[in-house]
């Protein structure tokens, strides 16, 4: 109960920090609504002119783009910052943490909470409305049910391979974290159909780095699709699996990382 | 003059240091050229041209145009406002320098190892794995490269000005992306702008942002008649000469109001 508190707190005072400057929270939340409302709308121009890519069109594609930029703003609401604590390291500010009568997970990702990802909320769900509507979805209760866990698993994905590659820096004492030069760059991957690309790459994007789980599999359950490639169909189900598995073990991994801290001193 | 290339090679010398920096670009992009090879093939898929484009010649321009980004998408903005945030900027303002052509230089040294270490190694990889098809011809290749380099000055010019900004706001992240966004979005770098619709294409004629990467790949496929190339040669001078302008009258307003805070 006093981790909730504690958590309620420590958001309160981000969403107070961001607010402090409520001109520019708004024009942030308009200029990353822009940005996306701008890669979606190339997305459509393409469909617009070439009909289908793989055996997907417009609507199943929009389908694809939402449930990803759902699933990253769920991520970035609550764990994105948290992926952060590498720049802590590196200034010798992770010792603050250490003598602080709390959980040493807890106290970084309390931190963590950004309302500034609520634009990318905003333009999902839209998009996430308007492709339902393209491609005939009926929003039974049963597919809502199924809805939440795929996104909260596409999030941990997400999460935990931020997680793992920021704990790199506890050895390697690098403040820009390569999940933000790399992952972040090439997140565009899973914007479309994933069997378009080489089986080299479907396999990395499975097993490796699953974003498939993120949208492309999942998608197809709602979408009723059957574009499974090399793989097995029971994979459309596996998202929230795939998710806590990936978190235990990113979870385990920055334990590890914590064990091999040596502060910087500085 | 040999004060500005100092500052060239510095920032170049400062590029080759941030070794992760670059390995993780160099990375990203490699994955980018794939994606975007990957996406045309499975437009293309059966068809043989579309809006008069092969689907040789949309890769070859979708590789160029991703490595091109690199340019084209810069951290000019980032680094002003830090200045700017520090208080760096009042004795970069002191210093018996001109505050634009400096930055430009310095752009320069960055643009340089782009160029030398990120966009010309998977360029070359690229036309040998991917036969890439070469410039319509010698003539075209050289109207394409001046086109770049106006292009670059557009979006050099375009980041002073953004960055002077942030003596006015607290940040100027919001109006980086929009920026970043205008160039990936105009300048045909997602979709190139044969493929937009009439009414986009109109807003896209209208704004400087085709000139800087779309324009120059057109004529280096030979898809732009002599005079298209002479008046987007001439406009993009317009450009420039309009930011440079621009930037200058934002640069005095800012000096007058650092001097009104006391420096």
């Amino acid at each position: 109960m006093n981790h909730l508190r504690l958590y309620w707190l420590f958001a309160k005072t981000n969403l107070k920090s961001q607010m402090e400057y409520p001109l520019d929270f708004v024009f942030g939340f308009f200029s990353t609504m822009f940005h996306y409302a701008a890669q979606f709308l190339a997305i459509w121009i393409m469909l617009n002119r070439f009909h289908t890519i793989g055996d997907w069109n417009f609507a199943q594609v929009a389908f694809l783009y939402s449930l990803a930029l759902l699933s990253y703003g769920l991520f970035g609401s609550f764990f994105a910052q948290s992926i952060g604590f590498s720049e802590l390291i590196i200034r010798g500010e992770f010792d603050r943490l250490l003598v602080r009568p709390w959980g040493l997970f807890f106290q970084v990702i309390s931190r963590s909470f950004d309302p500034g990802f609520i634009a990318h909320f905003a333009l999902s769900i839209a998009i996430l409305v308007l492709a339902s509507k393209l491609a005939g979805i009926e929003w039974s209760i049963t597919r809502i049910l199924f809805l939440i866990p795929v996104v909260i698993g596409g999030a941990l994905i997400q999460f935990s391979l931020g997680l793992a590659a920021a704990t790199v820096s506890f050895w390697t004492l690098e403040s820009r974290s390569f999940y933000w030069l790399f992952i972040y760059n090439t997140r565009e991957l899973i914007w479309y159909p994933m069997s378009i690309y080489s089986k080299v790459i479907q396999i990395l994007l499975t097993f490796i780095i699953p974003f498939a789980f993120v949208n492309f599999f999942p998608a197809q359950y709602f979408l009723g699709k059957n574009d499974f490639t090399i793989f097995h169909p029971v994979f459309q189900y596996l998202t929230s699996l795939v998710g806590i598995g990936m978190f235990i073990l990113a979870y385990k991994f920055w334990q590890f990382g914590v064990n091999h801290y040596q502060s910087t001193g500085s | 003059m040999r004060k500005y290339i100092e500052f060239t090679k510095k920032c170049f010398q400062r590029s080759l240091t941030y070794r992760i920096n670059y390995f993780t670009s160099l990375s990203t992009h490699i994955v980018l050229v794939c994606i975007y090879i990957a996406i045309w093939s499975a437009l293309y898929a059966n068809k043989a041209q579309v809006e008069g484009i092969s689907l040789k010649e949309m890769i070859t321009y979708a590789v160029l145009s991703v490595m091109l980004s690199k340019l084209f998408i810069t951290d000019n903005v980032r680094e002003i406002q830090a200045k700017v945030r520090s208080g760096e900027i009042a004795t970069d303002l002191m210093k018996p320098i001109d505050i634009q052509l400096y930055l430009f230089f310095s752009a320069l040294g960055t643009a340089f190892f782009n160029i030398l270490m990120i966009i010309l190694p998977i360029v070359v990889i690229s036309f040998l794995f991917l036969e890439l098809l070469p410039p319509a011809s010698f003539l075209l290749l050289l109207y394409c490269l001046i086109g770049l380099g106006l292009g670059f000055l557009i979006v050099v010019f375009i980041d002073f000005i953004i960055g002077m900004i942030s003596f006015w706001t607290i940040s100027t992240w919001g109006f980086n992306i929009c920026k970043s966004t205008m160039i990936l979005f105009f300048a045909g770098v997602y979709v190139p702008l044969w493929f937009f619709p009439e009414k986009l294409r109109l807003v896209a004629e209208f704004l400087p942002f085709r000139l800087i990467c779309f324009l120059p790949l057109s004529i280096y496929l030979g898809k732009t008649s002599n005079q298209e190339i002479l008046s987007a040669l001439l406009q993009q001078l317009g450009w420039v000469i309009f930011f440079i302008v621009m930037g200058r009258l934002v640069l005095k307003a800012v000096v007058k109001k650092v001097t009104i805070q006391g420096g």
